[in-house]
């Protein structure tokens, strides 16, 4: 089934300019077929990841550069905070398959933060590619993933350690909380955290729900991102992108 | 790459993997290993010191293949950063570059838009 990226690569081969809703929670920004944000429910907003350090205050700026001439946050904070939410977002979003619904194109539409700085789309679903690989590299189980975080009472060593991230992440954990749900309370980015979460899971500091039917197939590794998008007729996806404009 | 005697150089995010910048012919250097060598290091110190953590503030191995120096810098979002840069053996001053790497980490949190020209 096609994914979400292969319709991104088709509007950067285009040089699109506007926003493509392709899910009911996702959203992508692109500026002459370079991606300028994207949107994803699942993932902290950039207003959260400033919030959550008390960057961001109200009411909310309207453009980037008011964000930075109001002092809470410098250019290059902000850079890397759009890169690692964009990073984020693409990460959840990209693999996603097509929505059944016809996603919606809207010519010309821009995201407040988007503009100042241009992602290739050939570079997010490379990015997204490593990052899969890395987070099965940590630990190929992903019973974790979507379950609440729950800390093992007695760890199996007499000695552990922790980065900064991780000990966030068990402070916070209330074995309600899913990875997810953590990542926006401490204004994290969903993927570092689930990295964490892995990589606790394999240190067996965290409770595995017991899934008797799953364990009996091997540990479902996520697909991997194909690094060159299928092969795409232009002329069809010119005349998609056209009927999608068309639409009411 | 200003540094002299800077061969590679590149800004990792250490938790994320995720490589932000690159220099000179540095596209071809695997980031993974680096952001684990420094990982390891913060691991194996923070276990050995008598307080149990630790804070780096430079890292510095000398190899065959000249001085590496590896920089956390503290981001407030996605963070650390890490700046690693290896330079030669002969031709470069540890102590220059390493002022270079502490200057670059203060613009890291300082940089701000250029003032607006009047219109």
């Amino acid at each position: 089934m096609a994914a979400i990226h292969t319709l991104l690569t088709g509007l950067a081969r285009e040089r699109a300019t506007g926003s493509l809703s392709v899910t009911p929670s996702g959203k992508v920004f692109v500026d002459d077929g370079r991606v300028t944000f994207l949107e994803c429910a699942g993932t902290p907003t950039v207003e959260r990841l400033l919030t959550a350090r008390g960057r961001l205050g109200s009411p909310r700026p309207d453009t980037p550069r008011a964000l930075v001439d109001g002092g809470t946050v410098t250019k290059a904070e902000l850079q890397f905070c759009v890169v690692g939410a964009v990073l984020d977002a693409a990460y959840f979003l990209l693999p996603a398959p097509m929505p059944t619904a016809r996603p919606k194109f809207r010519p010309g539409e821009r995201h407040w933060l988007g503009g100042q700085w241009g992602f290739e789309v050939a570079w997010l679903i490379r990015e997204c590619t490593r990052r899969r690989a890395a987070l099965a590299q940590t630990w190929p189980v992903d019973e974790l993933d979507g379950v609440p975080v729950t800390p093992v009472a007695r760890p199996p060593a007499q000695r552990v350690t922790l980065s900064a991230l991780e000990w966030q992440i068990l402070v916070s954990a209330d074995q309600v909380s899913t990875p997810a749900e953590l990542a926006e309370r401490l204004g994290q980015p969903a993927y570092t955290v689930l990295l964490a979460v892995r990589r606790m899971g394999s240190a067996g500091l965290l409770t595995v729900p017991r899934l008797p039917l799953r364990r009996r197939h091997p540990p479902e590794r996520p697909e991997p991102v194909p690094r060159a998008a299928p092969t795409v007729d232009l002329s069809v996806l010119a005349a998609v992108k056209k009927a999608l404009e068309e639409l009411p | 790459m200003d540094i002299p005697g800077a061969l590679d150089a590149l800004v990792l995010d250490q938790l994320s993997g995720t490589v932000m910048a690159t220099g000179g012919g540095s596209k071809e250097l695997d980031a993974e290993p680096l952001g684990e060598v420094l990982r390891v290091t913060m691991d194996a110190l923070a276990q050995a010191s008598t307080r149990g953590t630790i804070r780096i503030d430079d890292m510095i191995v000398v190899s065959d293949q000249g001085y590496h120096l590896f920089r956390p810098v503290d981001m407030p979002f996605d963070g650390p950063l890490v700046i690693y840069v290896r330079l030669d053996l002969a031709r470069s001053n540890l102590a220059l570059a390493r002022r270079h790497l502490q200057t670059i980490s203060g613009q890291l949190g300082r940089e701000t838009w250029p003032p607006s020209t009047p219109s």
